[in-house]
Formats: structure tokens, sequence, C-alpha cells
């Protein structure tokens, strides 16, 4: 299922959580042409913004993705807490919570170099296309060789080059 | 911040990477919400035929 991605940036929007949108999502809105089913991001780790997440995704009745169905699970701002990456299925589609990035960091250090860019009518903060490589390269897997050379082309596109 | 070049430039020096240039050309053209709705249309028409019997993707218009 792909993601709604509007309701999901409203949602976070209206509860003011500070997240970097990373991943697949952010290699589109950074010009890639590839796809991606789900919304990954690189939230704040302070309370306040914990609590502001887990509101703000409650209404679409998130639970970990692959469990079994019988699991009790309840995503708040204890459970976000007491953990650092979630892989979430939801109502309004697939979500990665991610409280860090190998070869990137957490949330401030991506928050500092990020772009801000219009989505849906908010604010948002979008990996850059250099934590992107960074990332990509620490990956170190063979398909994001792919996502790689994109970002090559993105930028010498941009850089007006081609 | 300053990108370490890895094994992955070995390869791209040996190895065209295929990149369609005109498809990233087309998505820098629209705004972010565009290519992110663009992206989006693209795989929920996927998923819509992958529900039809025969795979096909559905007539548009």
């Amino acid at each position: 299922m792909t993601a709604d991605f509007q309701s999901l940036v409203d949602a976070l929007a209206a509860k003011q959580v500070r997240y970097v949108i990373v991943g697949g999502v952010a290699l589109v809105l950074q010009g890639s042409a590839r796809t991606t089913v789900d919304l990954d991001i690189c939230y704040a780790r302070d309370q306040q913004n914990l609590e502001a997440l887990a509101a703000a995704l409650a209404p679409f009745r998130p639970t970990l993705r692959g469990a079994p169905a019988d699991l009790p699970f309840r995503l708040d701002a204890a459970t976000l807490r007491s953990g650092l990456n979630f892989t979430l299925e939801s109502e309004a589609g697939d979500l990665d919570l991610l409280g860090e990035l190998t070869g990137v960091g957490g949330y401030d250090q991506l928050a500092a170099r990020a772009d801000v860019m219009e989505l849906y009518g908010h604010p948002v903060h979008v990996m850059s296309l250099d934590a992107l490589e960074a990332a990509k390269r620490a990956a170190g897997r063979l398909k994001d060789l792919a996502d790689l050379a994109e970002i090559v082309e993105i930028r010498r596109r941009r850089d007006g080059r081609e | 911040m300053g990108i370490r070049k890895g094994w992955q430039d070995v390869i791209f020096e040996k190895v065209p990477s295929g990149v369609d240039g005109a498809q990233i050309a087309a998505c820098l053209k629209l705004s972010p919400t565009e290519r992110l709705e663009r992206m989006r249309k693209f795989m929920l028409a996927l998923e819509a035929a992958r529900k039809t019997d025969d795979g096909r993707l559905p007539k548009s218009g």
C-alpha cells in the first residue's frame, strides 16, 4: 500500500512535530525518478517531540510492521523513548521512524543541513543531497548504487552542466 | 559535509550508470509536492493493475 503522504505530513504539521524526511521520499523530493511506497522520517528525541509524534500518528492506528496481529503495541512517548528505529504500518500506509541514520547522525545533525521545502502547503525539512549521498555510501549496499548514480545526475543538472 | 570516495566510484568509472537524465530533468521542473504526487499516482496505478485479473494498467480517461 502506497502511503497517503499528504495525510501524514498534514498530521505531523498539525502537532508541530520536528522531523526530517529521509530515504526514498527525500530522494524523490530532491528530483529523483525512483519510486517508494513508504515515508521515512528522522525525528527529534526530546520528550515534547516524542509526545507530539505519538499524538500525530495515533489517528492512523500504527502497529509494528510484520509483527503478529495479536502482539500488543502502543505507540506513545514511552515506547518511542525506549526504542530508536521503528518500522510501522498504519491506516495511512507504511512509515519508518528513525532516531538515527548510519553515517549521518540523528535529527540535529540532519536538520542542520536539511533543505526546507514546501510540501502540501507545509514547510518541511528534507534530507539534503549531500547527506543522502553520505548515507547511501555508508549503507554500502548494491541497491544504493542506483540511488548514488541518480544523485550525481541530479547534482549535474542542478548545476546546469547538462 | 565532505564526501569521501568509495568502492562505488570504481564501479561508476567502469560501468555506465544507465540513469535516465530526461526523467530527472522532468522531475526537477516540478514542485516538491508535484514530484511526490506524480510518484504516488504511479504507484497507485501499479497497485490497481496488480489487482486486475491480467495485471494490466487500467485504461485512463
